[in-house]
């Protein structure tokens, strides 16, 4: 575990030596629209210890981080722990809306498509999902904003405020997750539809809805667990592309300010942050499975 | 009774008139609704910016301006004049004039902000750098001579000093509103008239008109919104949401083609300050050779790139230098096909060349780029060049051009300020540092003493023929080849009344905008 979390911090800090582009020029050049003095380069150097050697400044780094103190932004000169905590409320509000969205969507479309198998429906709905599974995240939300918001005014097409606003990019974050779900959850549970104990359940007379929900679906469920440790781990890097489009002031679109501008105080945070979540929501996860599958608990035998 | 009708006659009419001046009164009373507009980027980007706001945003004012034209124009000081030797400048400034604090701006208060550009410079900003050396170059000293006279003095002549300080350049805030760092202790309180009321990073800003601006007041409260995507804007104008947007790269031609369809809007063009240009690798072969990167030139045709791929939309140049710039001199635009392929069979024979054609990955958000480098490349052929066109993202295109490994890189430049010699240094000047860092390798005895001499030069006749003898040297060189020179599409709502492009200033009348 230390050992992973260590392993970030170096990724998150050898970052700026593996991305091209030196950030000073950069951020002083503004993309080279203007030519910094040599000794403004020196000085902003200075400034941020960028002079020093390369590991010199990795241990000032880790050694900052381990007080709590993450830097500052080049950019914007603020501390970026600030930055980050500004935008992960609505990156969190997001992600939950689009994670609420594929979870009902991907359950109860799972079980439903599963009860229904092979069935018109079950085709039909395999055969639109996929191909909306199989579009870009860009092109949906722009079909979306296109009708929804420009066209029928139901919904806003950007921004950020009320309930309303929240709609859209939720749909569009959540549908690609919610359509794994429902497809993995609908296959998870035909397996287990085929298993004995199954039989042995329908044997003694109990409804089909019954088998399904009560014997067959917590075991189907367990694998789809799992995806929920995978989404909810990347959860805080918020979905750059959504946030772009949909005007969404998250911690996503931060992120990919702070690797065009090369504010690497920023990236590093995020790197450490995101590191760090996603570690331990696998963590979560772990516990989770410990509790809803007696297989993987010590000692437990299932004979 | 005829007296009678009379009077009651009388009556209705004096009635009617009293509900028609309440009516008026009232209409007058209520406040006129926000207008909301948008652009690309966050025009707020706060306390540790020199500026706090962007100029467009018409929260502070400089003591110098821009004129529709682009010469130096008064604003807060309204008048100026130089010694005979070009080493104190003396300027007047406008009387009456408040702070959005209400604290009064004098000679005190200008002598505080040219304390404070001390302090914060160099400063970054994604606006304009601010780097006192350069705007001010030499400054000994700032001196208040009487509560509405200020004089500054210089170890060197500077005679080009108002061209330096527009807009940016020469920022006015309260004294009241820095830190002891020289950066803002909260929101800007500026001149101008409008104050800065709320601001949601990369979310919104607000604006509401300052009662006590000395000038033409402000109609209407302002909301600006942050939408990055281009296609976003173009629906939230045509939802309704916003109803106008600003800065550059407002809205590609093709959406505002688009939006214009739509007998709603109505579109301002604003001639920008951003040129696009071919940079040629002059450091090593083919374009070493000054025929070969005159054939590229010639064998371009710039009305055909802005016709069919800005829509019209665009300024050629044949100069090297914007035409926002009051200097710029119209030289010939070549287009010459067969004397291209006769110049390039020249120096290649009948052997075709391979050459690295870069341009950065961010110019695709604003500049339908990878046509225009298709259709450059598609020329080139015809020379026996075949060029491989690379999309490079900012920070590795950089390091290419730097590196070397490139033969031609398509970008964009702006212009720092209205003073030329900025730009001439860094690209024309033989040791300048666009120059040397980019490997152009152009080199030139006269245009390197036309250049250093015109920053000394107190007759502006003189300085003018000086720089239009660099732009007709820097054309021959071929090294930095000019396409066209961008102007912003700024598309809105005809619902939005008072909304106008200000020609080479770079700004809109946000002061006279409101909804009907």
């Amino acid at each position: 575990m230390v050992l992973t979390l260590l392993g970030i911090t170096v990724v998150a800090f050898l970052l700026r030596e593996a991305i091209p582009g030196d950030p000073v020029e950069i951020l002083l050049g503004k993309e080279g629209l203007f030519q910094p003095s040599p000794e403004e380069v020196r000085l902003f150097r200075t400034r941020f210890g960028l002079d020093r050697p390369l590991f010199v400044q990795y241990f000032r780094w880790l050694g900052d981080v381990l007080r709590g103190d993450l830097g500052r932004s080049f950019v914007t000169k603020r501390p970026v722990a600030q930055e980050i905590r500004e935008r992960l409320p609505a990156t969190l509000l997001l992600a939950l809306a689009g994670f609420s969205f594929a979870v009902l969507i991907g359950l109860l479309g799972g079980v439903f498509l599963a009860f229904w198998s092979g069935s018109i429906v079950d085709h039909l709905v395999r055969v639109v999902t996929l191909l909306f599974r199989s579009m870009p995240t860009f092109f949906v939300a722009v079909v979306l904003i296109t009708l929804l918001g420009e066209r029928w005014r139901v919904f806003p097409t950007s921004g950020m405020g009320s309930w309303r606003h929240l709609v859209l990019p939720a749909v569009v974050s959540g549908s690609g997750f919610g359509i794994l779900i429902m497809r993995l959850l609908r296959t998870n549970l035909l397996q287990v539809l085929g298993n004995d104990y199954i039989l042995a359940a329908r044997a003694r007379g109990l409804s089909a809805w019954k088998v399904l929900l009560k014997h067959a679906f917590p075991n189907g469920f367990v694998s789809v667990l799992t995806m929920f440790g995978l989404y909810l781990g990347g959860i805080l890097g918020g979905s750059p592309v959504v946030e772009t489009i949909f005007a969404w002031p998250g911690a996503g679109r931060l992120l990919v300010q702070a690797i065009y501008g090369r504010d690497f105080p920023l990236l590093q945070a995020f790197v450490l942050v995101f590191g760090v979540t996603y570690v331990a929501m696998q963590m979560l996860v772990d516990v989770c499975y410990f509790f809803l599958n007696p297989q993987v608990r010590p000692g437990k035998r299932i004979v | 009774m005829h007296s009678f009708v009379h009077r009651r006659f009388f009556l209705v009419v004096l009635w009617s008139l009293l509900v028609f001046l309440l009516l008026v009164c009232s209409a007058l009373a209520q406040e006129r609704p926000e207008v909301i507009i948008a652009g690309h980027r966050d025009l707020v980007p706060g306390e540790n910016d020199p500026y706090y706001t962007s100029t467009l945003l018409h929260v502070w004012e400089p003591l110098v301006t821009r004129d529709e034209e682009g010469w130096p124009a008064p604003m807060l000081a309204e008048s100026w004049e130089v010694s005979e030797d070009g080493r104190v400048w003396t300027f007047h400034l406008r009387r009456g004039v408040l702070f959005q604090d209400l604290t009064p701006f004098n000679a005190e208060a200008v002598v505080a902000n040219f304390e404070r550009y001390r302090r914060i410079s160099p400063a970054n900003s994604p606006f304009y750098p601010f780097r006192i050396h350069e705007t001010y170059p030499g400054l000994k000293e700032v001196t208040a001579i009487d509560e509405y006279t200020v004089r500054l003095t210089f170890e060197e002549p500077v005679p080009a000093l108002p061209f330096l300080m527009v807009n940016f350049g020469s920022a006015m805030f309260s004294p009241r509103n820095f830190r002891e760092d020289g950066f803002f202790n909260g929101f800007p309180i500026g001149t101008g008239p409008y104050r800065l009321v709320e601001h949601k990073k990369d979310e919104y800003c607000r604006l509401e008109p300052f009662e006590h601006y000395w000038g033409q007041k402000a109609i209407s409260p302002i909301r600006v919104r942050v939408i990055p995507q281009a296609e976003t804007r173009f629906s939230a104008l045509k939802a309704e949401e916003i109803f106008g947007v600003i800065d550059i790269g407002a809205l590609t031609p093709a959406l505002a083609m688009e939006l214009l369809k739509d007998e709603r809007f109505a579109v301002e063009v604003s001639p920008s300050t951003i040129a696009h240009y071919l940079f040629m690798n002059g450091s090593r072969p083919p374009f070493d050779d000054v025929r070969l990167r005159k054939a590229v030139s010639l064998a371009i045709d710039r009305e055909f790139i802005v016709r069919e791929l800005y829509y019209g939309y665009g300024e050629v140049m044949g100069t090297i230098l914007s035409p926002a710039s009051p200097f710029s001199v119209p030289l010939p635009i070549e287009h010459d096909l067969a004397e291209a392929r006769r110049l390039a069979k020249e120096v290649l024979g009948e052997k075709r060349v391979q050459v690295r054609f870069i341009f950065p990955s961010w110019s695709l958000e604003r500049y339908p780029y990878k046509e225009q480098a298709e259709y450059i490349q598609s020329v080139l052929r015809e020379l026996g060049i075949d060029a491989q066109i690379q999309i490079l993202e900012g920070g590795a295109f950089n390091e290419a051009m730097k590196a070397g490994e490139y033969e031609i890189a398509m970008r964009n430049q702006g212009l720092p300020n209205a003073e030329p010699n900025t730009i001439f240094t860094w690209y024309v000047l033989s040791d300048g540092a666009g120059n040397v860092e980019y490997h152009l390798n152009f080199k030139d005895q006269e245009a390197d003493a036309l250049i250093l001499q015109a920053r000394r030069e107190m007759d502006m006749e003189k300085r003018f023929q000086m720089y239009a003898r660099v732009q007709e040297i820097a054309k021959e060189g071929y090294h930095w080849i000019p396409l066209f020179n961008n102007v912003d599409l700024l598309v809105y709502n005809k619902r939005l009344k008072g909304f106008r492009s200000l020609g080479k200033k770079y700004d809109v009348t946000l002061w006279e905008a409101y909804l009907e």
